[in-house]
């Protein structure tokens, strides 16, 4: 009997090639499922490379799926590329792979779009042609034709985008006349389609997808063991146990690093829990709810930098407010965490956007991920856990 | 001067100005086919504008004097913003290796311009980075290294994939050692530590491990090696500098440490000494400098009797500072 | 008997400061002891060959005078004057303009307040006093990468680009940033204004060890000498900065492969149509973006020749501020400064109405990040807050507009004034 390849045999040592090789086995065999084994962060083929090299790594992976066939588990992997990507490589294979679904549906509209905001300027020649294409290229595309290719591709489901689109063509210099003509037919024609892969109509089993705007990302995790004895130092060079500062109050904690070089993640998850703070503040429950951040490069990130980056993004501090860094290794906290990031052999290579509400036991009850979060929900998330206990006790 | 009068002076400049055929025109002209090298007339041209019709004959015309040839590309960069055309025609010329490299390189250079200020760069910036890419291994050094820098400061994958290759003994190597390190350092991410470790230990030349040591600032586990560095009384003065400078970013409640020490110690190099002085007089902690007697004491000495200038600037910076 | 002077409506020190543009004072009796009725005073310059020079107004649009005679109430009321600068003769120092009070029933001085003629100054021909106060307030500023400097830095990336450049709001935009950075620069040395690289000429006293830097042969890694803080100078977590010219910096103008910047006037030509008879817009004159500006940064190799990376290197910002000035030239030369007319600023109006272009490029627009806007199309955060506040002007507000940054002296509408002046721009009165 032939034994299905896994990709749990790859790891940081597999050469790229090696992995190139396994995406195309999988693409060719349409086996959507091995691909999916590759998406989360911590798979240990991404550790010890370079950002550059993962990024072309899952690029090269997302664009299989255009292929094999995109599962709804990997899907927001894709969202999140078109949500919070700035690189054209992988906001390109993300649009690519999104012709890989069963059925075209409208909600993936507000992704492609907000694709489009974040490439427009940053646009870049792509090939997926072969995983290490060279330079002059036979053909390239860029992202922005690939999105353009993803919107003709949607036909009908794309008509809520057309008014976006129709001022993205009427904004001069941004456009190049491949993407141009792509997204005028689509502009214009709608109902133009076409895909390489037989689609069904929506069917009874995604429409529920089709409904809703975006996919849940809303994850209760199941009671775990407090990691307390875990030493954090804040902003201030104050140190405090995890166990002591996260057993005192019902906690909103995200992840971060300085060195994050995409202003959708990093920055931009601060600077939200700035105006999270002041939205706490509003409602008169900024002492009763922590906000606290923690970076994933704990050994650079020294206290200066921690205070300077908070308050430069509207972070205010107390002691229930705090950014930090661990005191030792990260390792505790990114398995009670469940965290979605991966390492270079000093640096974060990848990470996802993730933001945790924590019981007054430091219970994760809440992990928001991958997707950007609303403040307003987190705050509605939040207020319910600050609301006294009434419940019998156990 | 009265308001006035300098104001009848600067509009008397700007109308001379005015008044004057810039430049660029006159060698346009006298590239014409009665002044061009070969004779001949110009190419048809889609515009109708004169000089952009001539300085688009001009680029076209391989016998064009190299005057001329800067002409054009002047009459183009006046006349670019309303003819985005024009850039798909730099990027031809700049990406045909047929060209003299010196023209490709001024071509690249307007193109950088370009890149700077134009409505409808957006949409011609993917091709720009195609051809960049397909340059970075040409013949020409000055070419290739200008087209590498520009993808280096975008963070390239392609070009740093060559760069590490190179570093790594892989593959022919487009640039020195020491640039290839500083174009890789414009993104941290790029994973240049354990090459830079490598370049420290075994440099290629000293330059390189000046840098090498230098962009390990970024590196948290580097720490050791920078102070280690700091305390070798063998090391030239040069790298030491540059670990010092490394350490005062990465750590700086360490390097105030060693700044101390090397002020302190009467073997030490003038110039670091002066270095870590300046360090603290910037960036000390003011709590930890106003109760150090003893450095106080140091620098006061050293005010008196050393005989490094270097040295007498940096004493008298910090008791200026502390109020000596 | 005593007297005094407050300026800008603030008493302290911090208000000091003055341009070429009229400020508001106040003058008043503070200790009237022997004073029988209103005390007849003149103001003037303490010292007429030494420090920064003042001229005095009563009354705006008024003609500068060398001294001012005020009668002063015994009672303290303060009695309302203006004074600006004097052209052409800034301050080198902190407070060394002074301008004395004296009694005109003795001749005798009732009272002295220094303040200085704070001034941009052409950076090649700086004091080495004022060079080295503006490299600490810098190195201070950056921190070794740790300070505020890294919001300036954040600010202009590729994600900031379609904010700053490539279209109208240019010239705008790169003046509010500029004019934030000072003020950050000012609340760590009050004395220091950002000088100008007039890359129009050689700069041989910019491009040193002491100032800016040399190239390493070799790397092109800026040197500095063992005294300049600018060696601590980082940015993205790695210290030092990548530059080396393409002309002669002793000798030479900024000159790019394509030949050297325009000149100065040369570049106020750009700003004639093509009319019969020529006029002067703004929508010509910007294309000043591309050649004297463009050229000046691809003057160089390294971080300073690329959007992306500009910011990282000091010069940029005195390479802008030469960009800057020569606009504010251009709008004094051809009195631009209504905010109103598209022969100043164009497009009028807010982005989404007729004839408008991308938001953050109309004159009734405000501008990323100070605004702190980041919904698209604005950038996804907004680095650094609001505009810093400034103790001489309420103007432009923690959020300006594209517009306010057109009547930078206050010229038609004194309440416009930004607080910052260039030492060959003057102030003049409207024509009209």
């Amino acid at each position: 009997m032939e034994t299905r390849e896994s990709a749990q045999r790859l790891d940081h040592e597999t050469s790229e090639q090696e992995f190139a090789e396994f995406v195309d086995r999988a693409r060719r065999e349409l086996d959507s499922q091995r691909l999916v084994e590759l998406l989360p962060e911590r798979t240990p083929v991404y550790q010890r490379r370079s950002a550059n090299t993962v990024n072309r790594m899952r690029g090269y992976l997302l664009a299989a799926f255009e292929a094999a066939g995109l599962p709804e588990e990997a899907l927001p992997y894709v969202l999140e590329e078109l949500e919070s990507g700035r690189n054209a490589y992988l906001v390109a294979a993300a649009a690519r792979a999104l012709r890989g679904r069963e059925s075209r549906s409208s909600d993936a509209v507000p992704f492609l779009l907000r694709a489009i905001e974040n490439i427009k300027y940053a646009d870049d020649a792509v090939s997926f042609d072969s995983y290490r294409p060279s330079w002059p290229a036979p053909r390239h595309a860029t992202a922005l034709q690939e999105i353009a290719d993803t919107f003709a591709w949607l036909g009908s489901e794309a008509s809520s985008a057309r008014p976006v689109l129709q001022s993205l063509l009427e904004e001069p210099g941004v456009l190049s006349e491949s993407a141009r003509a792509k997204l005028e037919s689509v502009v214009s024609e709608p109902s133009v389609g076409g895909s390489r892969r037989a689609v069904r109509a929506s069917s009874p089993c995604c429409a529920h997808h089709a409904e809703s705007a975006r996919p849940d990302i809303h994850q209760v995790r199941t009671r775990t063991e407090v990691p307390a004895s875990v030493e954090l130092e804040d902003q201030d060079g104050t140190r405090v146990k995890f166990g002591e500062f996260f057993t005192s109050k019902p906690s909103v904690v995200a992840f971060f690093y300085t060195r994050c070089d995409n202003p959708n993640k990093c920055s931009l998850t601060i600077t939200k829990l700035g105006r999270f703070q002041r939205r706490l503040a509003d409602l008169g429950l900024d002492g009763r709810i922590q906000t606290a951040a923690i970076t994933y490069d704990p050994e650079f990130d020294l206290p200066a930098r921690l205070r300077a980056y908070g308050e430069n993004r509207g972070v205010v501090f107390s002691p229930s407010d705090r950014l930090f860094r661990t005191k030792g290794a990260l390792a505790p906290l990114e398995g009670y965490f469940e965290l979605g990031v991966s390492f270079g052999a000093t640096l974060v290579n990848q990470h996802r956007i993730e933001l945790f509400l924590l019981d007054q036991q430091a219970q994760v009850v809440s992990a928001l991920t991958r997707l950007q979060w609303d403040i307003e929900e987190v705050l509605a998330q939040a207020a319910r856990l600050a609301e006294p206990d009434d419940s019998p006790p156990q | 001067m009265d308001v006035s009068e300098y104001r009848r002076q600067v509009e008397a400049e700007a109308e001379a100005a005015a008044r004057r055929e810039p430049a660029f025109k006159k060698a346009l002209r006298k590239a014409g086919p009665s002044g061009r090298a070969g004779g001949g007339a110009f190419p048809s041209t889609p515009t109708g504008d004169d000089d952009l019709s001539m300085a688009l004959g001009v680029i076209a015309d391989s016998d064009a004097t190299d005057d001329a040839f800067t002409a054009a590309l002047q009459a183009m960069s006046l006349e670019v913003g309303d003819h985005l055309e024009l850039i798909d025609t730099l990027l031809a010329y700049l990406g045909d290796a047929g060209n003299p490299p010196d023209r490709r390189l001024a071509v690249l250079n307007l193109l950088q311009e370009i890149s700077f200020r134009m409505v409808g760069f957006p949409a011609k910036r993917p091709e720009y980075m195609a051809v960049l890419r397909s340059i970075i291994e040409d013949p020409d050094r000055k070419l290739r290294r200008v087209a590498i820098g520009i993808l280096a400061r975008e963070k390239d994958d392609y070009v740093q994939r060559r760069l590490v290759d190179g570093l790594e003994g892989k593959s022919k190597s487009l640039v020195p050692a020491a640039k290839a390190i500083q174009f890789l350092a414009y993104d941290v991410h790029s994973e240049y530590f354990p090459i830079a470790r490598r370049i420290v230990e075994n440099p290629p030349s000293q330059g390189a491990k000046v840098e090498a040591v230098r962009l390990l600032a970024a590196d948290p586990s580097a720490r050791d090696l920078l102070v280690g560095i700091l305390r070798d009384r063998s090391e030239k003065t040069e790298v030491k500098m540059a670990a010092a400078v490394a350490l005062q970013s990465l750590d700086p409640e360490e390097f105030e440490r060693q700044a101390r020490r090397i002020v302190l110690d009467n073997e030490e190099d003038d110039q670091l000494r002066a270095l870590s002085l300046n360090a603290l007089t910037y960036f000390g902690s003011p709590a930890v400098q106003r109760e150090d007697e003893e450095l106080a004491r140091r620098v006061e000495s050293l005010n008196s009797e050393s005989r490094s200038r270097s040295v007498k600037k940096a004493t008298a910076g910090y008791l200026a500072k502390r109020g000596g | 008997m005593r007297a005094e002077i407050t300026f800008n409506g603030d008493a302290t020190a911090a208000s000091r400061y003055v341009g070429w543009a009229p400020v508001p004072a106040q003058v008043r009796l503070s200790d009237p002891t022997g004073a029988m009725g209103p005390v007849s005073v003149r103001l003037r310059n303490q010292n007429a060959t030494r420090g920064g020079q003042v001229v005095f107004f009563s009354a705006l649009p008024g003609t500068a005078g060398d001294d001012l005679r005020l009668t002063l109430p015994p009672v303290g009321t303060p009695v309302q004057f203006f004074l600006a600068g004097r052209f052409q003769r800034p301050s080198i120092a902190d407070g060394d303009a002074n301008v004395q009070i004296i009694s005109t029933a003795n001749d005798q001085p009732i009272g002295t307040t220094s303040l200085m003629v704070r001034i941009r100054k052409n950076a090649n021909t700086l004091t080495t006093a004022e060079r080295n106060r503006l490299l600490a307030a810098f190195a201070i500023l950056n921190d070794r990468g740790m300070g505020r400097f890294a919001d300036f830095r954040n600010i202009h990336t590729s994600a900031g680009d379609p904010e700053a450049h490539q279209n109208a709001g240019f010239p705008p935009w790169h003046r509010a940033y500029l004019l934030d950075l000072e003020r950050e620069l000012q609340r760590i040395d009050p004395s220091v204004a950002l000088p100008y690289w007039r890359f129009d000429q050689p700069a041989p006293n910019l491009f040193t060890r002491d100032f800016m830097g040399v190239p390493d042969p070799s790397t092109g890694r800026v040197l500095f000498g063992a005294a300049n803080p600018l060696q601590f100078w980082a940015t993205d977590g790695v210290p030092g900065i990548v530059r080396r010219p393409r002309f002669n910096t002793q000798t030479q103008p900024a000159t790019s492969l394509q030949g050297p910047v325009i000149t100065e006037p040369e570049t106020f030509q750009l700003g004639l149509t093509a009319t019969s008879p020529p006029v002067h817009r703004y929508r010509r004159f910007r294309r000043y973006e591309g050649n004297p500006h463009g050229t000046a940064h691809v003057s160089f190799t390294g971080s300073v020749s690329q959007i992306a990376t500009a910011a990282k290197d000091p010069l940029f910002f005195l390479l802008h501020a030469n960009v800057d000035r020569l606009w504010a030239k251009w709008q004094w030369l051809n009195r631009r400064f209504d905010g109103n007319t598209t022969s100043s600023f164009e497009p009028l109006g807010a982005a989404g109405s007729p004839g408008t272009t991308r938001v953050g490029h109309n004159s009734n627009d405000t501008m990323w990040p100070w605004n702190q806007v980041t919904t698209p199309p604005r950038p996804p955060t907004a680095p650094g807050g609001t505009m810093a506040p400034s103790l001489l002007t309420a103007a432009p507000g923690p959020s300006p507009t594209v517009g306010s940054m057109i009547d930078y002296q206050g010229v038609r509408t004194a309440a416009s004034r930004l607080g910052f002046d260039y030492d060959d721009v003057p102030f003049e009165f409207p024509s009209n």
